[in-house]
């Protein structure tokens, strides 16, 4: 039987899905080993037995938390996808300004029928078994990973700078781990050890 | 002299018209430099309008068309196995405008690759080659080739130039090179006296154009290395602000560390196993499944580099593996890289220290090819699979070709697992055994966990045996003293079979073997009744036993069982295998129990990825595990400060 996958999506713009929508011919094989019962932006079927989900965006209020929690309840893997999933993303940059403000700002005067919090990646609220980093994530990374999974392998995400791509990372002398942990100290939704 | 080893001259029109005839034939891959933004890169020519003779540097070396940065070593079928990737590109590559430390530097890697087990695509591609090489016209900042002696060079190419104004000089050195000329360039004339002294003259610049210079000989090097290995202090300073991103390493053109992995296609039914460029540096290089990190500092990485260029690889081959192309220290963003600034101050602080520092001697080097080496595994099938804890299960196997291992007690073989990967297994079944082995396997990383979910009749690829075992001849008549830790029992127990095998050959033999506690016991079936036995003295203990489990025997860590057993030390050679964190202590125990240097044998374990000798994960200083252990004697190691 083929493991039965599902997509969710929090506070992002679906852009990692749109990625993996794009895989355009590889779609076909990676259906032949998978069976999709949730994809938001392709289908409109939904159910709930699935066994890996994959989670885009990250999670800014307490509703996110209840629905996170079911799905790890439901998944026997979780994989979060992109970076408002794997480390909060550009969505943390609110975290710092005051909330009130920030719904007026977005919402204006239909603000009060909005709730929010400060923004935080998945793991901050359930166990993740992998990531896909990236904004948007790398099709081919998401296949790696995929393909990991399906044989029954942790996926190996390469933990060195990514020196020729990522010259920023380098230029502060950050590997791509302490390039998270320090996004994450800094947006406030970890404690410093 | 040789006829076409004479120099020639070619005016620099008829040179471009030699290039475009070269470019026009569709049998040759024709490459050369260009300029890549403000830079120069190795790439394929379309005209010969496109070449840049005048470049100071490349970003890569040209080992990038011998040894790439990703190549397909062999493809894989779940339904038939490994196959070996078909050479289909026949053609000749034909590189344009190498300068001389780039073709000293291939002179080292045809060194590397073709020691004891030659690599069939480097030498495949080497020899179907054709190097037109160029002296230095304009030389980077950071190069110091000239310290290195390698800024100018006499061999290693087929045909070299030097700008000589408006025409080339052409050395030809060999005969592929005097072939090449014939046939595709028209208007050759032999050079003059004042040509060669112009190629003379433009020589000369080159060796007194550099701007990076060593203050000393670079002759003293290894010996210079020698004296600074212990200054942690020296090591941590120089690689404080490291960033261990391994760009260094990456541009160097003597580096050839590779790391192996699988690619499966979407239908995880097929897939490729490929060798990428990998990097000492780098924090993971040399970190094992059970999460041990040899070389777990930056100053520990940073300093091991220098030494592999500096020190093993001249211990091993004669050479000092730099060649002062400058590449490392230009890639370096915190400016740390630079060889000549480390290498000026490690001068200067040795003469501040007065150490003498003499010339090394070149070792007395023979390589020799034994065998090329087959990336592609043997089948085998798991013909039993019995668990022995919570963690380890024996996998009895056979090679489907129905031949026998022939492993020697010791040895290790690399497992594949379809799509997964490569990990390396100490054999722990006796060679006496025929027909199939054991092998004992801790769940700890991918591969490891994949084959646990392995049952009996599914396949595995299987290369090997590897490396260097047990010499079960030379121990014949002497009294073995077994010393086992937890898994190490595992690569023991194929001697420890062999000698029971052959018991009358061999003295007495003791077996101490230690776990963490009593459900760890590995082939408790088998061992636990030795007690009653008059052939093996036997004794075993665990760290600590649970209330709830059953332990009659000694409690506490293996050095504790060693005072216990009476042997006499000129006699008995001790076998030692365990975690890493054992032989310190067990070594030390022997030590005081008089047992000399040179009877003490021990099994080290190390991250061994491509078995051969080649792809550096399994360093220790010079030695590699794979090739040169996993057995070792203890005489031969304890000056090996990575070792234990």
């Amino acid at each position: 039987m083929k493991p039965k996958i599902a997509f969710f999506d929090f506070a992002g713009c679906e852009g990692d899905q749109l990625q993996i929508a794009n895989l355009e011919e590889e779609i076909l094989d990676l259906l032949g080993q998978v069976e999709v019962v949730s994809f938001r932006e392709v289908m409109k079927e939904h159910s709930d037995d699935y066994d890996i989900a994959f989670v885009e965006g990250s999670c800014t209020r307490q509703k996110d938390e209840e629905r996170l929690k079911q799905i790890r309840e439901n998944a026997k893997i979780v994989v979060a996808i992109g970076s408002c999933a794997t480390i909060g993303g550009i969505n943390s940059l609110k975290n710092y300004q005051d909330m009130e403000a920030v719904k007026r700002t977005v919402y204006g005067k239909n603000a009060d029928l909005f709730e929010t919090y400060p923004a935080r990646p998945i793991d901050a609220v359930i166990p993740v078994d992998a990531y896909v980093h990236g904004c948007p994530i790398d099709k081919k990374e998401f296949l790696h990973v995929v393909k990991s999974l399906l044989l029954g392998k942790k996926p190996e995400i390469p933990n060195y700078p990514v020196c020729s791509q990522k010259e920023v990372l380098i230029k502060y002398g950050l590997s791509v781990d302490d390039a998270i942990g320090k996004f994450k100290l800094y947006f406030g939704w970890e404690k410093k050890k | 002299m040789n006829e076409d080893k004479k120099m020639h001259i070619l005016s620099k029109e008829a040179f471009s018209e030699f290039i475009n005839n070269l470019i026009a034939d569709n049998t040759l891959n024709v490459v050369g430099v260009k300029s890549k933004g403000e830079k120069f890169a190795f790439g394929p020519l379309e005209s010969a309008n496109q070449l840049r003779l005048d470049y100071d540097v490349t970003l890569l070396p040209p080992k990038k068309y011998f040894f790439p940065q990703r190549e397909t070593l062999v493809t894989y079928e779940v339904a038939c196995g490994f196959k070996t990737k078909d050479f289909q590109n026949n053609k000749s590559t034909v590189i344009v405008g190498v300068h001389p430390y780039d073709i000293m530097a291939l002179l080292h890697m045809d060194e590397v690759f073709r020691e004891t087990k030659s690599d069939p695509y480097y030498s495949q591609r080497r020899k179907s080659s054709i190097i037109i090489g160029t002296n230095i016209q304009n030389i980077s900042d950071s190069c110091f080739a000239p310290s290195m002696g390698c800024a100018t060079i006499d061999y290693g190419f087929d045909l070299m130039l030097t700008d000589i104004g408006n025409k080339y000089a052409i050395d030809v050195g060999s005969h592929k090179g005097a072939e090449l000329l014939n046939k595709y360039a028209k208007g050759v004339t032999k050079a003059f006296a004042k040509d060669i002294q112009e190629v003379g003259k433009k020589k000369m610049e080159i060796l007194n154009g550099a701007k990076q210079k060593f203050n000393f000989s670079s002759e003293l090097i290894p010996e210079l290395l020698g004296k600074f290995y212990e200054k942690d202090s020296f090591w941590e300073s120089h690689s404080e602000e490291c960033l261990s991103c391994g760009s260094c390493v990456l541009v160097c053109p003597t580096c050839y560390c590779f790391d192996v992995k699988d690619n499966p296609d979407l239908s995880l039914k097929k897939g490729e196993r490929t060798r990428t460029w990998d990097a000492c540096l780098l924090e993971d290089f040399a970190k094992v499944a059970s999460g041990e990190n040899f070389r777990n500092t930056k100053a520990t990485r940073y300093r091991h580099r220098y030494f592999k260029k500096g020190k093993y690889l001249f211990d091993r081959f004669g050479f000092v593996s730099c060649v002062g192309c400058g590449r490392c220290s230009s890639n370096c963003l915190p400016d740390i890289a630079n060889p000549v600034n480390l290498f000026n101050d490690m001068y200067a602080e040795s003469i501040k220290a007065g150490f003498q520092i003499d010339s090394a001697i070149i070792p007395e080097v023979s390589i020799d090819t034994v065998e090329e080496i087959k990336f592609a595994p043997r089948m085998a099938t798991i013909i039993k699979k019995e668990p022995m804890t919570e963690n380890e299960i024996k996998f009895e196997l056979k090679l489907d070709d129905g031949s026998d291992l022939n492993h020697q007690p010791g040895q290790f073989v690399q497992v594949s697992v379809f799509g997964v990967g490569e990990a390396p297994f100490g054999i722990s079944s006796s060679p006496s055994r025929k027909g199939t082995f054991d092998l004992c396997i801790r769940k700890l990383g991918n591969v490891t966990s994949k084959i646990h979910t392995l049952n009996e009749g599914d396949r595995v690829g299987i290369r090997g045996p590897y490396g260097k075992g047990f010499d079960s001849e030379f121990l014949k008549g002497k009294d073995l003293l077994f010393i086992a830790g937890g898994l190490g029992i595992v690569p023991l127990r194929s001697l420890f079979n062999y000698v029971l095998a052959n018991r009358d050959e061999y003295g007495r033999v003791i077996l101490l073997y230690g776990c963490k506690e009593p459900r760890e016991l590995l082939f408790g079936d088998e061992i636990l009744h030795l007690k009653d036995e008059d052939r093996v003295e036997f004794k075993a203990t665990v760290d600590w036993c649970p209330e709830n489990e059953i332990w009659d025997s000694n409690i506490g860590v293996i050095t504790t069982l060693i005072p216990q057993v009476d042997f006499d030390p000129q006699k008995t050679y001790a076998v030692v295998c365990g975690p890493p964190i054992m032989y310190k202590f067990v070594i030390k125990d022997l030590k005081s129990r008089n047992v000399p240097d040179d009877h003490i044998i021990v099994s080290l374990e190390r991250r061994m990825k491509c078995g051969v000798g080649k792809c550096g994960h399994c360093q220790i200083n010079q030695l590699y595990v794979c090739k040169d252990g996993p057995v070792f004697n203890y005489s031969d190691i304890k000056g090996v400060p990575e070792a234990l």
